[in-house]
């Protein structure tokens, strides 16, 4: 197991390399100058090009590349053009906040979603069946900015339950919380509809109802765990996405997290910044998807096999070639 | 099984712990921010000592040559003083107690000997002299400050200066006012380093530094210790709100108490509201068409451009897309600008348009190109207004959006036909607010009366002499129809309404430090 753990870091390698690959490309190819976003449309020229040289944008792609890369190599990623503070110091600072948001949705969106999913499926086509579907239905298409602000005008504006922008306690987390976790919790309520409604048709289900098992046993001991893979792929993909911040969110809540940062850093062409954070995200994002991938084994027993499987065949054939 | 679901569980909590921890910080300091708006709510009797103000934008830095944002002077604003004040396009004493203009090239300020910076070093003519030397060689500020002689500028005692300039400089005390004339602490830059200077700036001004969570706020606190008048509250909040309709929700529940950029969306509702008001007063910003008839030749014929001009009911333009917070431009540069005079607004004629083109020759299958900007509402709006006015004349046009950014570069580069400007000359000098029609590559027009008459605006310290050679100037401009003015904008800020005494600062920089909190 542990030699798997190190085989996929090990992956996670080749990987960051490509993403820093891509994001410099496009940051590159992208138009509009950083040193003219510094300074402004009425800067001389000659003032442009010292800070382009002191930036080392006047550098040839590949040098470029290449300053980055061992910068990032020895935890260097540079310096934020308009702040002129250590882009890891500026991540770090919004990684936290963006973290939390993300936790405390994505338990919004199981407590939501799970429940919901396990009763249309075993009370399917029934009216509360109707009543999620439709729901879901809603919470997949309403766009996020419009469900976070309807929720401010009622819940702060009209009935002052909660304040309206910030992210400063308890009482701030409520509102973003619940406009992310609603929209997740569709996908997770029919993710876990479909998965359940497969697994109770199985015959070991039955087996289960035949020896006189309660009802709620069979549903939470044998169907909810074998029904829980594709779910917590979900969950887990969910999850990685908003640890790259949840741009419109965070903005209309005004959350210091990663999203707001990065939007910014985008339209100032704030190239170590936007780079820093994509290389953060995806770091992230492999990081879940192992942890997933973890979980897989310790949900299902079959899933964990493999890996001694694998491992016992490898050895066999090493021993082949010997 | 059971055992490692509860180890998930374990692991699960300790991260939420862990984040909850490291937010723990700002939570106790926003239980004051809490109180304010508590305080606001539910008894206006309350004494408020905290003001919370809501930006558009983060600051990237504040130190005043390192940066071109105005959200960053706003704050700046408070934080540092200036050697004079510019009040209702008026010049009043401020760092300095008085000043005389010596020669064309020397202007000598006489400073206040009761000045300290918030560590504590008195403020003399030194820091005066390190600011102008700092300011002219920063490639943020060097443009600006091009005018003026760092070098050349000495101290002539320890409360006296000679301000030197380059060439005769009539704006120079425009420019001084404004906040890009911030006097800087020398100790203070060269001890920590102009870049955690900009994180952590000192001043002179009534609020000082105090914390800045990045992405967040940023918090000033009473100068105990300033020479001028104390501010009417004790700590002044300025939180990023990058969301319009997010800042006036939160300025309707209190939360703020200020916001300093108010869509028209949110006017209505914010001007009903017994709770809050609108602030409004004319501005120095302007939104005009560019166009580029220098490396072009599309436009080059004065008459099309005369034509194009005529076709665009710029009333009914503005009436869409500001709904009342701005008026149709009636000369190069608004009426807050020194030395404005009126001249149009240009004529609506379609029809002598159209005429006009057939007699210029204008091939109507030429598809002219509009550069706008895709991430600024009333840009594109005016954009697309502009694009049907032409159709009905018969000139055809297409739209292309870039972002802000882009655009910039474009039209820098000489590469935008026909560009949409947003322009905010924040000085209220006329000669800044030509600044557009000097810089190369925009590809405005270039004859030798227009320059020898910037020339003679420059060199004119005399008000008067000074006012009438910008007449001259903006009707030779304005003939040229190198750019087709679009809408002067209004500066509108919302305000809680126990706010008194905001300032409408035209450039839309507001001195914060002058509100009053009403304690009916």
């Amino acid at each position: 197991m542990s030699r798997y753990i190190l085989k996929r870091i090990f992956h996670m390698i080749p990987v960051m390399f490509g993403v820093s690959l891509i994001i410099f490309t496009l940051m590159f190819f992208i138009p509009g100058d950083p040193a003219r976003q510094i300074l402004g449309d009425k800067a001389t020229e000659a003032s442009i090009s010292e800070l382009r040289a002191e930036l080392g944008l006047d550098k040839p792609f590949v040098v470029q590349y290449v300053n980055y890369i061992e910068g990032v190599l020895t935890g260097d990623f540079g310096i934020s053009y308009t702040t002129k503070q250590p882009v890891s110091a500026e991540l770090f600072a919004r990684f936290p906040t963006t973290l939390l948001f993300a936790i405390i949705s994505i338990l919004v969106a199981c407590i939501i979603g799970i429940p919901l999913g396990i009763i249309s499926a075993t009370r399917q086509y029934s009216f509360i069946d109707n009543i999620s579907t439709t729901l879901t239905l809603l919470g997949m298409s309403i766009p996020s900015f419009w469900l976070g602000l309807m929720l401010m005008l009622l819940f702060s504006l009209h009935l002052g339950w909660f304040p309206a922008t910030g992210f400063y306690g308890p009482k701030y987390w409520v509102l973003p919380s619940v406009t992310i976790g609603v929209t997740s919790a569709a996908f997770i309520t029919r993710m876990t509809r479909s998965s359940m409604l497969e697994v109770i048709r199985q015959d070991y289900i039955r087996t289960a109802r035949s020896k006189g098992q309660t009802e709620f046993k069979i549903i939470t001991k044998h169907a909810l765990k074998n029904a829980m893979i594709p779910v917590v792929t979900t969950i887990g993909l969910i999850f990685g996405a908003s640890l790259g911040g949840q741009i419109i969110t965070e903005q209309v809540f005004s959350i210091p997290g990663l999203g707001k940062l990065m939007i910014d850093a985008i339209s100032q062409r704030n190239y170590p910044v936007v780079e820093g954070g994509v290389l953060l995200i995806a770091f992230s994002f492999t990081v879940i998807n192992l942890l997933v991938d973890l979980i897989y084994a310790y949900i299902d027993p079959r899933i964990k096999s493999q890996f001694v499987i694998e491992k016992k065949k490898k050895e066999s054939t090493a021993l082949k070639g010997m | 099984m059971k055992k490692h679901i509860k180890k998930i569980v374990m692991i699960l909590l300790t991260m939420f712990i862990f984040t909850s921890c490291s937010s723990g910080v700002k939570a106790s300091n926003v239980a004051n921010d809490e109180n304010t708006a508590d305080a606001t709510n539910v008894s206006k009797k309350a004494t408020r000592d905290t003001i919370v103000v809501a930006l558009p934008k983060e600051p990237p830095t504040l130190d005043p040559h390192n940066e071109q944002s105005t959200v960053a002077r706003t704050v700046e604003k408070v934080v540092y003083d200036r050697l004079v004040e510019r009040t209702n396009g008026e010049i009043k004493p401020m760092l300095a107690k008085s000043w005389e203009i010596l020669d064309d090239l020397t202007i000598r300020f006489h400073l206040r000997d009761d000045v300290y910076f918030h560590n504590g070093e008195k403020m003399t003519a030194e820091d005066v002299r390190y600011t102008i030397e700092r300011a002219e060689s920063m490639p943020a500020s060097a443009y600006f400050f091009s005018s003026f002689d760092g070098k050349g500028t000495k101290v002539v005692d320890e409360y006296t200066i000679d301000i030197k300039l380059h060439n005769a400089f009539a704006p120079a005390l425009n420019y001084l006012a404004s906040s890009r004339g911030n006097i800087v602490c020398k100790k203070a830059v060269e001890e920590m380093g102009a870049d955690a200077y900009g994180r952590a700036p000192i001043g002179t001004g009534p609020l000082k530094f105090s914390k800045w969570v990045s992405g967040d706020r940023i918090e000033l606190v009473q100068n105990e210790a300033y020479w001028g008048n104390q501010t009417a509250y004790k700590k002044l909040v300025f939180r990023t709100i990058i969301d319009a309709s997010s800042r006036a929700v939160e300025l309707e529940t209190g939360g703020i108490d200020i916001s300093l950029d108010i869509s028209p969306e949110d006017m209505g509702r914010l001007s009903e509201n017994p709770d809050t008001r609108i602030v409004e007063g004319p501005g120095y910003a302007m939104n005009y068409f560019m166009i580029n008839s220098l490396n072009f030749d599309t436009l080059a014929d004065v008459k099309v451009r005369e034509a194009l001009a005529m076709a665009l009911n710029t009333k009914q333009i503005v009436d869409a897309v500001f709904k009342g917070t701005a008026r149709a431009s009636d000369s190069v540069y608004p009426n807050t600008v020194d030395g404005y005079t009126q001249i149009g607004p240009m004529e609506y004629n379609p029809e002598k348009a159209k005429k006009m083109l057939v007699e210029a020759g204008w091939d109507f299958d030429t598809v002219l190109d509009i550069a706008s900007a895709s991430d600024e509402k009333a840009l594109m709006d005016i954009c697309e207004i502009a694009q049907n006015m032409w159709a009905e004349i018969g000139v055809k046009s297409k739209i292309t959006s870039y972002e802000t950014a882009t655009l910039m570069d474009q039209q820098i580069a000489g590469k935008t036909l026909l560009s949409i400007a947003p322009d905010n000359p924040a000085t209220g000098d006329p000669d800044h607010a030509v600044m557009s029609w000097y810089q190369a590559g925009l590809g405005l027009q270039d004859s030798q009366p227009i320059w020898d008459l910037i020339k003679e605006g420059r060199a004119t310290y005399d008000k008067t002499a000074r006012a009438a050679v910008y007449a001259k100037l903006q009707k030779l401009l304005w003939d040229s129809h190198g750019t087709i003015p679009v809408a002067d904008l209004n500066v509108l800020y919302g305000t809680r309404s126990d706010i008194e005494n905001m300032d409408v600062d035209p450039g839309k920089i507001p001195n914060l430090a002058y509100i009053t909190i009403s304690q009916q």
